[in-house]
């Protein structure tokens, strides 16, 4: 059998749960239903607004008692923002990826949310999907971390050689960097994907942990915000620590 | 459009859509939310479309857009094992899915659509809005990878 028939034939095992397929028809004949019955609408924004005026006492109340009890660790870590010299407070988070790869990296938690996984998210708490009072929608900020092994890493990183190629006229660039707190030797690729002020900029850094594992950070930013958040989420890399 | 026609379509386009997006994302999990907005947004422009190729080019295009979003804003598993829980797979029978999926997302996305959709380049051009020099370099990118990792490429035995 051809190649291209086994991937087929591998495709069509792949089916949808009919279950769900069921659940959705159903939600979908139920939001036509609904939006005929404007009284019951109403009804249930008035039950909405009042459950979640109630949860938000509580959660209120929750986080006035967790924050009260705050037993973290914050060190002072000096960074220039915006061309000033600042301190600002972080925290160390430990995270394990997989068998082979634990790393330590500290973070300013009041600036950054952090979402543990497969692969670690440290998202700009400014972020929203929201559009300013310009009507623009700010791109995301993050910071990613994630662990592959050598095979995948090759593929990978030659999707971010040829990103570094199509936008070279942006001066995008791929050179050798030492980051860390142990000077570990990483590649550094820099994707500058346009010249406007919301235009995205890429910065992942490969760092080779074993023989068979690569480590990754990838940081995204948008222009206007590299003297921001762009140069934090930078500097945070050299506060990495691998085990 | 009535009621039970709209049911037939989803019907029809579902299997598609999911495993595209199993294709994509390569879990369940993700795989299902996706598919659940994807036709929640079909519904709401069904009677807009023009002729069926032009309802499942839309299909295919939004799909791999909520796909993008879903790998860009996350916590989540784009490159990490293909989940289990999708179907029974042979990893000796399946070799060559595996190895597909082991690819980078954009070059996953070109070889499911020219592969398994049958969908000509300058097809997939239109539907994924990039230029044919973009796609075929895609294409050809996926191929030499594959030709690494199995024997004769796509086109090998």
């Amino acid at each position: 059998m051809v190649n291209k028939d086994k991937y087929i034939q591998s495709i069509n095992k792949i089916k949808i749960d009919e279950k769900l397929v069921g659940d959705v028809i159903m939600k979908v004949k139920e939001s036509k239903n609904v939006k005929s019955n404007i009284k019951f609408n109403m009804m249930r924004q008035v039950v909405l607004t009042a459950a979640a005026m109630f949860v938000f006492t509580i959660v209120s109340f929750a986080s006035y008692v967790a924050i009260s009890k705050d037993t973290r660790i914050l060190e002072k870590f000096g960074i220039k923002l915006e061309g000033t010299e600042e301190e600002i407070l972080v925290e160390e988070n430990k995270s394990t990826l997989n068998e082979d790869v634990e790393y330590t990296i500290q973070y300013p938690d009041d600036m950054i949310f952090r979402k543990d996984g497969r692969f670690d998210i440290y998202e700009c708490k400014d972020d929203s999907d929201e559009p300013n009072e310009n009507g623009v929608v700010i791109p995301k900020v993050y910071m990613k971390i994630y662990s592959t092994d050598e095979d995948e890493c090759a593929y990978i990183s030659e999707g971010f050689m040829e990103d570094v190629s199509k936008y070279k006229s942006n001066y995008s660039s791929v050179e050798e960097v030492v980051i860390g707190k142990n000077n570990y030797k990483a590649m550094k690729y820099n994707i500058n994907k346009g010249m406007k002020w919301n235009s995205e900029v890429n910065d992942v850094y490969v760092v080779n942990v074993n023989e068979n594992s690569r480590l990754i950070i990838e940081i995204s930013y948008f222009v206007e915000a590299t003297e921001g958040y762009g140069t934090v989420l930078n500097s945070l890399v050299e506060t990495l620590k691998i085990k | 459009m009535q009621e039970k026609e709209i049911e037939t379509k989803i019907i029809k386009y579902s299997d598609m859509i999911y495993r595209l997006c199993v294709s994509i994302l390569k879990n369940k999990d993700d795989s299902e939310d996706v598919y659940q907005d994807v036709i929640i947004k079909f519904c709401k422009k069904i009677d807009e479309f023009e002729n069926e190729e032009h309802e499942k080019a839309w299909l295919i295009r939004v799909t791999i857009n909520q796909c993008k979003n879903v790998i860009r804003t996350s916590w989540f598993k784009n490159r990490s094992e293909l989940d289990e829980n999708i179907a029974y797979f042979d990893k000796e029978e399946d070799s060559v899915y595996y190895e597909v999926s082991k690819l980078p997302t954009k070059y996953r996305a070109v070889i499911h659509l020219f592969y398994y959709e049958d969908y000509k380049i300058s097809e997939i051009c239109k539907i994924l809005g990039q230029k044919e020099s973009t796609v075929k370099s895609q294409l050809r990118r996926a191929r030499h990878l594959l030709e690494k990792k199995i024997k004769g490429g796509m086109d090998g035995e």
